[in-house]
């Protein structure tokens, strides 16, 4: 059987924690748009966006 | 086979051919351009991962920029939890891929980057501490202004979209002013001071790659936040790699491939794998070989 060096072992938790931490950031941010949605703020950026934003073509 | 005619369909290459494919998916509504009005359908709830505005007579999403300025400096402020967590997802899954291979305004960029006239590269003393503006734009005029300053009415104006952002007024105000004229006669000063900003920001696309997105844009720099996380990576294998620093060379926004090549300035145009000549980079998931 193979036995890893420390060096790699050490590189391999890295990474482990690494993918662990994009996992968790993933699952957060799906749990942020399913708040966002039950809140309705998808409604209000939508009524936004539905009108034209003086702002953003610059008239004011 | 490797080396410069890698990653391309027919003439275009792989990243002109998803730059214009969702350019056009994203401002599919092309009736708006004729009589000078907005796409109002439910679409309009589902924010692109882009900086597409939202009052480009074509635009069938929602600018997250514009959407996070909206949330934060509307009455009652609240946390922007649907629009964070659109922008965390796409930062997460892909990063600066969406600057790179989807945004329209980089398209702009890099279209105008290929006039035939002096090319620039900023020195890295200018080019690195520039490099941060970005995300001061971001905290200031995204964060901290549509938070701290609103008006009379407690409502915030959407300080980025009124004072900086060129793709508002080249996506939506040019077209619109075009069409529409009660718009045109009420334009002033903000219109000519937002005109000028979108000038400059041409002018300097022709000599230098990308300066908005090097040094202005809010998006760019919240997705760069991920750049050690998200999913999808460059990889170099030191071992094919010859060090001929190529990949360098061709790099538009002057990342040092061969010392940190999942840069958060990486926008993943793939023009670094493509001048590879032994095949040493490669794209993908996270892996644990890197």
């Amino acid at each position: 059987m193979m036995r890893c060096l420390p060096w790699e072992r050490q590189r391999l938790a890295v990474k482990t924690k690494r993918s662990v931490v994009s996992v968790g950031i993933l699952v957060l941010s799906i749990i942020l748009i399913g708040i966002g949605i039950i809140n309705q703020e998808h409604l209000e950026v939508m009524q936004k966006a539905v009108k034209v934003c003086l702002e953003c073509i610059g008239i004011g | 086979m490797f080396g410069m005619h890698r990653n391309r369909v027919g003439r275009l290459s792989v990243q002109r051919l998803c730059q214009l494919t969702f350019a056009v998916f994203i401002n599919g509504y092309a009736v708006g351009f004729l009589k000078g009005k907005i796409y109002t359908g439910k679409s309009k709830a589902v924010c692109v991962p882009v900086l597409n505005c939202y009052s480009c007579p074509g635009a069938l999403g929602a600018c997250p920029i514009g959407s996070l300025q909206t949330v934060i400096g509307a009455k009652g402020q609240r946390i922007p939890f649907y629009v964070l967590g659109m922008l965390m997802l796409v930062g997460i899954l892909i990063g600066r891929a969406a600057c790179g291979l989807l945004c329209p305004f980089g398209l702009v960029q890099d279209l105008l980057h290929k006039i035939p006239a002096p090319k620039i590269k900023v020195p890295l003393k200018i080019d690195k501490p520039a490099r941060y503006l970005k995300y001061m734009v971001l905290l200031v005029t995204v964060i901290l202004l549509p938070l701290f300053a609103a008006d009379k009415t407690g409502i915030a104006p959407p300080y980025f979209c009124k004072y900086i952002c060129p793709a508002g007024t080249l996506e939506g105000g040019i077209p619109l002013l075009l069409a529409n004229e009660s718009l045109r006669k009420a334009a002033g000063a903000l219109f000519t001071w937002k005109f000028f900003v979108l000038l400059v920001i041409v002018l300097a696309s022709v000599c230098i790659h990308r300066p908005f997105c090097r040094y202005l844009c809010p998006l760019g720099a919240f997705y760069a936040l991920f750049w050690r996380f998200h999913f999808y990576q460059l990889h170099l294998d030191t071992e094919k790699c010859i060090d001929c620093k190529k990949c360098e060379r061709a790099c538009p926004m002057a990342v040092e491939v061969t010392k940190n090549i999942n840069s958060p300035e990486c926008i993943h145009c793939g023009k670094c794998k493509a001048v590879c000549p032994t095949g040493a980079i490669s794209s993908g998931k996270i892996r644990k070989s890197t």
